[in-house]
């Protein structure tokens, strides 16, 4: 098959070594979210897949066909790696139809284009006869019907809105087919509401096609909700390569915990497996060190690991005594920040199905092994 | 898979931009033709040098001393720095007037005060001789050239003002400041160097006028330029003078350059506009108003009583007026190709490009917007005869003249208008299968294409209007509108001036104002 493979890439961007020594294996027909605060070099990352930027170093290939390594970046017009730039970039000279059909070759005489972007990629029989046939109208109808805009495609851009350029210069970007699709923040610039439909009907859309695709997002809930895989990056770095599932829940770092979500953070001694602070003796794994028994650490829950009522759990062990001091509602759930009896206020994450009132006493528990993390200047708050 | 489009979207706002492959290195291609324009651009001061030089250092400082030299110098530099006072004066105050009063029509106030680009300074003086024939000498050369170059302070004075905050203002209004001491304070500096720039443009302008100050018997640098060579056959002298203007013009046009390079370019909230009395905007009416009566209005109506008259219409010669036409035309579209083909490798590397090369490159084929259209006719002149004396009189050398003094009008829009193509744009073209060469094609061109047509347009305005460079060059027998004009007017034959004159009018200066009116970008070139 052909996975995406990126072997100890470094690019250098103006300056700046803005992506440093990152290794990543994608299968293909995954969606990979790529995941980072502004300015960790993500989009910088993608430019260089996309070989629109030299590596300094490493290597990126498709299959057995190497793409970039220093020195040699084969073209961006080769490499059949399709891209959707923040802010959708549309041709505006071109109407709705010419920017979906920019990759597609007019008339019988040039082919070309299509062939000559896919011919060493693509396995012959499922290479690209068939749309090539029907013409180039028909297959700009289909592209503009898959993303819901079949009767728009007289307009011109400047006639489009927002989320309308975005489904274009996806169409424009599906269009000649390519085996990889890279998708820069392209939801960044919607307001909320459409960015949750749309980012859902993108992600079905690509899934149903096969395409494999990265989607740059500094945006947690996109990258946890959209993806098979997450890639973090920091500051140029690849801090965690895994499943959202194991992004959220086993964080590599505190810095990835407590930049994927919400993090509750109590100091205690660690002792055979558990951590005794201020909500008892709570089961938890060290991650990236291995403390030994008296060690001071820093335990790290997820506000809807503690729960109230602990005589539901089977292995609440743990326990404390706390008075609800503030209740922030978000409707499908709420957040309580709980005054610890003798001890700190923690954040508390419930489904607002039987909410207490301020003031309220709670027996607060962990329902899952949380996360040890060494003593250590605070990461930063997201 | 149907997705509903939906109903109401906010616009796209604008997000950091990301700036995706920008090679560091012009292809080497471009950079060989960009070199081809810009050595074509440099042949007539280089050979000028070459010719001046000639003689020897001795010979060219006993040319300098010589009192008639002295002299040109002195009205030279006398009538610019008065222009360019009086002009600075008079279009800062159109341009406050126009920009922080409630006048009524402000944007037809301000085309009407940018009016005077269009017309030639030479049709001015034209326009006032037939008036009041009596009129010469230092006066009226400084009023008329003032009144003729003040758009070049008004328009980017106006703009800065447009763009300056507002808030400073009302800070030290806050601070105790009254409104002309916080104008001075918090404005001023921001609307400085567009003043200056400005006003060092119409120092330029003065000191290249040939047609005015000749009309109006005022020995200049380039008057004298014309002397030398034309009526005295000194060409050693004339060289000189030709190369002492280029040292001050030059000298002009880095004071310039260093004061466009100080523009602010942040936009932000601007002061609103203040109502006033109507007596009062009475009473500012000659501000706004003195430029264009003076530079259009009495010119344009001597030359319509002029052209009216009856012996003017039973004297008109229709075949040589319409044979002016059609060689000012031809010269016009030839000029105008030849400014585009040499000035599209330059914008294209300039727009895309940074380094000392290509900054060296830029400038050297910027040199035809600092050199006095006599100058570059002088230069040529002597260059054909030496170099290729088979062309010598030839419309070629006449049309190559044009593309070095305009070629910079071409290059600026067009470089503007590929720069405003988006890089990120082509970088999608590639990824959609497009090479470099078939992406620019595909994409860069056909944006910047709009620019391409309104620099063709600027230079073509600019040589139907052009005077001292064509009485240099042009061949034997062919006359344009220009030297018609000039030519009847030197022998004071005013009446059969008129039809030219007028005919230049429709031709040069009704597209260049519907242009100006068009876009904001083309007003400052023509």
């Amino acid at each position: 098959m052909s996975d995406l493979v990126i072997d100890g890439v470094s690019v250098t961007h103006g300056s700046t070594l803005a992506v440093d020594d990152v290794s990543v294996r994608i299968d293909s027909g995954d969606l990979v979210a790529v995941l980072g605060p502004s300015g960790c070099g993500k989009t910088t990352l993608l430019l260089a897949i996309a070989g629109l930027l030299p590596v300094g170093a490493g290597s990126i290939s498709i299959g057995a066909r190497e793409l970039s390594r220093p020195g040699r970046t084969v073209p961006a017009e080769k490499r059949g790696i399709g891209w959707v730039p923040q802010e959708a970039s549309l041709f505006p000279h071109l109407s709705v139809a010419d920017n979906i059909g920019f990759a597609v070759p007019r008339g019988r005489g040039a082919r070309r284009g299509l062939r000559g972007f896919h011919s060493d990629v693509v396995d012959a029989a499922a290479a690209p006869a068939a749309p090539a046939r029907s013409g180039r109208a028909a297959r700009i109808a289909e592209l503009a019907e898959l993303v819901g805009l079949g009767d728009l495609t007289g307009r011109a851009p400047n006639q489009l809105s927002g989320g309308q350029a975005q489904r274009v210069a996806l169409a424009r970007a599906l269009a000649p087919r390519p085996e990889l699709l890279l998708l820069d923040e392209p939801f960044a610039a919607l307001d909320t509401q459409l960015r949750v439909g749309l980012r859902r009907e993108v992600a079905q859309l690509l899934r149903a096609q096969g395409t494999t695709s990265l989607l740059v997002t500094h945006d947690q809930e996109e990258a946890l909700t959209l993806a098979d895989t997450v890639a973090v990056l920091r500051d140029g770095r690849l801090e965690q390569f895994g499943t959202p599932e194991q992004i959220y829940q086993h964080p590599a770092s505190d810095w990835v915990a407590s930049f994927v979500g919400d993090v509750v953070e109590l100091e205690g001694l660690w002792r055979g497996g558990r951590v005794t602070c201020a909500l008892g003796a709570v089961e938890a794994t060290a991650v990236g060190f291995a403390p030994t028994d008296g060690d001071r650490v820093r335990l790290m829950l997820r506000p809807e690991w503690i729960v109230p009522r602990p005589e539901l759990l089977a292995h609440a062990a743990a326990g404390a005594d706390a008075r609800v001091a503030a209740i922030s509602y978000a409707g499908h759930d709420a957040m309580l920040s709980c005054d610890v009896v003798g001890g700190p206020t923690v954040r508390m994450r419930m489904a607002a199905v039987e909410l207490p009132q301020v003031g309220d006493d709670l027996r607060l528990a962990v329902q899952r092994p949380g996360l040890a993390f060494p003593v250590a200047p605070p990461p930063p708050q997201i | 898979m149907i997705i509903a489009p939906e109903a109401v979207e906010p616009r796209r706002r604008p997000a950091p931009v990301t700036a995706p492959a920008v090679p560091r290195r012009p292809p080497a291609l471009l950079v060989l033709a960009a070199g081809v324009a810009a050595a074509a651009a440099a042949i007539p001061l280089v050979y000028l040098v070459v010719r001046a030089a000639g003689g020897g250092v001795g010979a060219m400082l006993d040319i300098l001393a010589r009192p008639r030299v002295l002299e040109y110098a002195a009205n030279s530099l006398g009538l610019a720095a008065a222009v360019t006072v009086s002009a600075l004066v008079l279009g800062t105050a159109t341009a406050v007037v126009l920009s922080r009063l409630r006048v009524p029509f402000p944007r037809a106030w301000l085309l009407v005060s940018s009016l005077p680009l269009a017309v030639p300074s030479y049709l001015a003086g034209y326009g006032w001789l037939v008036t009041v024939p009596a009129i010469n000498g230092f006066l009226p050369s400084w009023i008329l050239l003032t009144a003729v170059t003040v758009p070049y302070v008004t328009l980017p004075v106006a703009a800065a003002l447009r763009g300056a905050s507002g808030d400073l203002e009302g800070v030290a209004r806050t601070l105790g400041r009254g409104p002309v001491g916080a104008f001075l304070v918090a404005t001023w500096p921001q609307v400085r160097p567009a003043a200056i720039a400005g006003s060092l443009l119409v120092a330029l302008y003065s000191l290249s006028d040939f047609g005015l100050v000749a009309m109006m018997r005022f020995p200049t640098l380039t008057w004298g330029i014309n002397q030398a060579y034309a009526a005295s056959f000194d060409r050693a002298q004339a060289a000189v003078l030709a190369l002492l203007l280029v040292v001050l013009a030059l000298l002009v046009v880095v004071g310039e350059r260093s004061a466009r390079g100080q523009l602010p370019r942040q936009a932000a909230r601007a002061v609103a506009p203040r109502t006033i009395r109507r007596g009062m905007l009475v009473a500012l009416l000659p501000v706004v108003a003195t430029a264009p009566a003076v530079g259009v209005v009495v010119p344009l109506l001597g030359l319509l009583a002029r052209l009216l008259e009856a012996q003017t219409l039973r004297e008109l010669d229709v075949p040589r007026l319409l044979g002016a036409v059609g060689a000012t035309v031809g010269v016009a579209v030839g000029a105008a190709l030849l400014a585009v083909l040499l000035a599209m490798p330059v914008a294209a590397l300039a727009s895309r490009y940074r380094g000392r090369l290509v900054s060296a490159l830029e400038s050297v084929s910027y040199l035809g917007h600092a050199l006095p259209g006599i100058v570059v006719g002088l230069s040529l002149v002597f260059f054909a005869l030496a170099v290729v004396p088979a062309l010598y009189q030839s419309v070629v050398v006449l049309v190559f003249a044009y593309a070095v003094l305009f070629a910079p009008k071409a290059i600026s829009t067009m470089r503007a208008g590929l720069g405003d193509v988006p890089p990120r744009l082509v970088a999608v073209a590639r990824t959609l299968g497009d090479s470099p060469l078939r992406a620019w094609w595909r994409v860069t061109v056909p944006m910047a294409l709009p620019s391409v047509g309104i620099g063709a347009l600027l230079v073509a305005i600019a040589t139907m209007k052009e005077l001292p460079a064509t009485l240099l060059l042009r061949p034997t027998g062919v006359s344009t509108l220009a030297t018609e004009l000039w030519n009847r007017t030197v022998i004071v034959e005013y009446g059969a001036a008129a039809p030219y004159a007028a005919m230049l009018v429709l031709l040069a200066a009704v597209p260049a104002v519907i242009l100006s009116g068009v876009r904001t970008v083309a007003k400052e070139e023509l």
